[in-house]
Parts: C-alpha cells; structure tokens; sequence
C-alpha cells in the first residue's frame, strides 16, 4: 500500500463515517436510518474486540516490568494474577454464564466491591487535609469559593439545617443558580470547541488521532 | 513555630485520626438527625410517581464498586419505587464493573432475579453494553439487536415484555445511577433529546454540579449523592421501604463539620498571621 494510500484512506473513512452518523441524525429517511443502525451495531461488536487488545497489551507491559524486576513488580503481579482470575471465572469456567455465575458473583462482590469502595473512600481523609490547607481568604474570589463550600457543606448535610433551616434553601440556590450558571457556561463552550474540532477531523485538518507523523 | 503557625500547618496524621473517629461513631452510634429535602430530589420523586402500571422504566447501571457505597443505596430505592408503581423495569448497564449491581439489586429488593416468577414480564436485565455513547445510540436504535440475549443468556426477544420494547420510542423513562463517562449528558443526547423519553438522574455527590445544569429542561429530576438517596429513602417511608441511610448521613454530617472545623482554624491563623505582620 502506498503511503498516499496509507494517509489517505483513513481519511476517507473518518469523513464518511462521521457524515453518515450526522446524516443520521438530521434525515429521517428509513432506509438510510435503518443502515446506520446496523452500522452502529457492527461499531459496537467491533469495539468489544478492544478488550482484547487491552488484555494483550496490559500483559505485555505487565510481563516486561516483572521479568525485568523494575520498582515496583509485585503491583504487575497482582494486577495480572486479578486479571487472569477474573477472566477465568467470568468465562472459562463460568459454564456459559459468563459474570451471572455465582462463583464471579462472589469474589465480585467480597473482594472487587470492598477493595474498589476502599480506595475511593480513602478520598475523605484526603479532600479533609485538602480543604483545610486549600481554603484560605487570601483573595476575593478565594474568599468567595471558601464561604460558597461551607454553606453548601452545611446544606447538604443534616446537620446544616439541624443549625439554621435556611441553609437547605440557600445551598439549593447556590447550587440552581450561580452554580448551574457557570456549569452552562462552560458546557456550551466545551460544546462549541468539539464541535470546532469535529469539523476539524472530519475535514482532515486535525491528524492527531492517526498517530504521529500523519 | 508560634501558635498561630500551628493553626495553620496541622499535622494532616491528625486530621486523618479525627476524621476516621468522626465517621466510625455515628455508624455504631446513630444521631438521628432528621434528614432535610431538596428539590432534586422530590423532583425525582415526583416524576416517578407519575409512571403508570405497566410503563417501561430503563435503570441503567453506570457506575463502578467504588462509587457503589453512595450509589447502590440509590438503586435499591429506585428499583422498590419503580416495584410499586408497577412499572416494567429494563436493567442494563455501560459500565462493565458495574453491571452485577443490577442482579443483586433485584434480589435485594424482590427476593430474586432471574428465577423470580415475573422475571421477563415485569422486569429484565440486559446486562452489559460495550461501547459507551455509541452503544446508547445503537440501543435506541434496535433493542433487540443491541442486546441479542439478556444477563443470564435468554435470547431477549423471547422474553415476553420485550416483545413491546423494540427502539429507544418504546421507553417511557430512563433513570441513569452514574458517577462518570458514560452517564448523564451522553443519555441525554442519544436517547432523551432522540426520543423525547422522561429522564431521571442519580450521581454521585462530586458529579452533581456539572449535572445540575440539564435540571428541568431535560432532567425531570435527581439524587445527588449519599444525602439525594437518604432523602428519597425518606420520601419513600410511605410505600414501606426501610432504609439505611441515616447513621451514614450522621456521619457525614459531623465530618463537614469537622472539615469546617479546621477550614475556620486553619484561617483564623492566616489572617492573625498577616494581621500580626502588617502590624
């Protein structure tokens, strides 16, 4: 294949794909609506094939770091030996009932659930040591953000309006107004930049996504 | 270091102490602080009110074991809701490590799952889709094709609820539980915006400001985290749910009251500090 072609073509497939799913949304034209829904199955068939690359990929690193003793090689072996456990009781012994079977059932949710919820909940202690040293008025806007988190940490608790029954009613306003204010903002402008970028790929001036050198 | 420093820097060892002890006590021993209501979630409430005995109600499970301890209190509650109203109940899910829940959600709350005796009439589970936003946009284009067999490998068109649940048209509301990507703006845009279906929202406290904003042009409603589920936990009382949020939002009320605690210390020390040098 020629390096023209090499370029060119995933080009080609981007800009026709990225029309179609458009074209999808804006002609209700039945036919046409039907292919795309096809197509959009066959999109999602082939992305599950992702997950093997994922397996291979994670096994290749994994197996480099651990054959090579590099800092920290016992976090690749529990990372492998998990994976691989996981993957044997979800599929290969898992009698056709792939993560329905009781045996994934059970170390799901006696050692994947508490050891997942774990590490999240760690974030309290953190976002505590975190909001002290953070939380100071050294600015207006500092001050603002400072005085804004304390009365929506108060609102959303029940002590918050155990204390001061407005405080229910003022978090739910910062949170309905000057909050959802500026979320909007900055969604219609992320959405306004994706749709920059779109335009971008579909008209081929935006390569990144081909790797580099493209 | 003066006394004013010692506000300022507190050793986080102790911080860590004192949060682990303000958190652990109200789970042994309960406050009992009555729980407050916010509008989101009434507003969900209401909104599932409305379903009608034989609605088709997707849950969409998309949240992992980490965010399970805040999320999984809301799913139960959505589920025995939707149980009372008679609603016919699609579970599925698009997070791969999150999807279990579903199951265990509806054996909590009915006893069963798939062995349940209106297993297939009253409600199904799909279990996982691949592919994120892509994958919500196939679903509403061809249920059936998208999801060829349920959770337990039942081919799904022979599952006699879903002989009237064909396309995204066929959904009467969709109640997302979801702590990330994909959740709530990607539902919106393939299916609520797509089919004009009633959406409903549960996330996670963190996510609930960026959420906020789709309330209440296209989101009937929300459960914004631990205090949202208590809440509806609460609103639901009537319909006989126990719940078991209580000593948890106990517990985080005392821990923001610690976190303002030293967020008050920590500033007090700042500004005698610099009132202290201006001098």
């Amino acid at each position: 294949m020629s390096s023209t072609i090499r370029r060119s073509l995933p080009l080609v497939i981007t800009f026709i794909a990225g029309l179609l799913a458009i074209g999808d949304y804006y002609f209700k034209v039945k036919d046409f609506n039907d292919f795309i829904t096809q197509w959009m199955k066959f999109v999602n068939i082939a992305a599950a094939f992702a997950v093997i690359i994922g397996y291979v990929t994670l096994t290749r690193i994994h197996a480099r770091r651990l054959s090579q003793r590099r800092e920290g090689w016992y976090n690749s072996v529990a990372l492998l030996v998990g994976m691989y456990a996981f993957y044997l009781l979800g599929v290969v012994f898992s009698e056709g009932k792939f993560t329905a079977h009781p045996a994934y059932t059970y170390w799901f949710n006696n050692l994947y659930v508490p050891l997942d919820a774990t590490i999240f909940s760690m974030l309290a202690f953190y976002i505590a040591s975190a909001a002290y040293r953070a939380f100071r008025m050294r600015t207006v806007e500092a001050t603002i953000l400072l005085v804004s988190a304390v009365l929506v940490m108060l609102g959303r608790a029940p002590v918050g309006p155990a204390i001061w029954p407005t405080f229910g009613p003022l978090t739910s306003w910062i949170m309905a107004v000057p909050n959802s204010a500026g979320m909007r903002g900055i969604t219609i402008g992320i959405a306004l930049g994706v749709m920059s970028m779109g335009l971008r790929v579909l008209l081929g001036r935006e390569r990144g996504y081909l790797g580099p050198g493209a | 270091m003066s006394f004013f420093d010692k506000l300022e820097k507190v050793d986080p060892r102790l911080i860590y102490l004192l949060v682990f002890f303000i958190v652990s006590l109200p789970l042994i021993r309960p406050l009992g602080l009555p729980i407050s209501m916010s509008p989101m979630t009434v507003a969900f409430y209401d909104a599932v009110e409305k379903v009608k005995a034989g609605d088709v109600v997707v849950v969409s499970i998309d949240y992992s074991p980490a965010s399970s301890p805040e999320q999984y209190p809301q799913t139960k509650a959505v589920i025995h809701h939707l149980v009372t109203k008679g609603a016919r109940i699609v579970g599925l899910g698009f997070w791969a490590d999150g999807t279990p829940f579903i199951d265990s959600a509806f054996k909590d709350v009915l006893g069963k799952s798939k062995d349940h005796p209106k297993y297939g009439t009253d409600f199904v589970n799909l279990g996982w889709i691949p592919n994120g936003e892509v994958g919500m946009k196939a679903l509403g284009g061809d249920v059936h094709g998208t999801c060829p067999k349920d959770y337990y490998g039942t081919s799904t068109p022979t599952l006699p609820m879903m002989k009237d649940v064909k396309t995204g048209k066929d959904f009467k509301m969709l109640i997302t539980l979801s702590s990330g990507t994909p959740g709530v703006p990607e539902w919106i845009r393939q299916i609520q915006a797509q089919y004009g279906v009633t959406f409903l929202y549960g996330v996670t406290a963190v996510s609930a400001p960026g959420v906020r904003i789709y309330f209440p042009a296209q989101a009937a409603g929300g459960l914004e985290g631990l205090a949202g589920a208590a809440e509806y936990e609460v609103l639901l009382i009537k319909y006989g749910y126990t719940g078991t949020l209580a000593p948890p939002m106990d517990s985080q009320s005392l821990s923001h009251m610690l976190v303002i605690v030293f967020i008050v210390l920590g500033n007090v020390g700042y500004a005698l500090k610099k009132y202290g040098k201006a001098k």
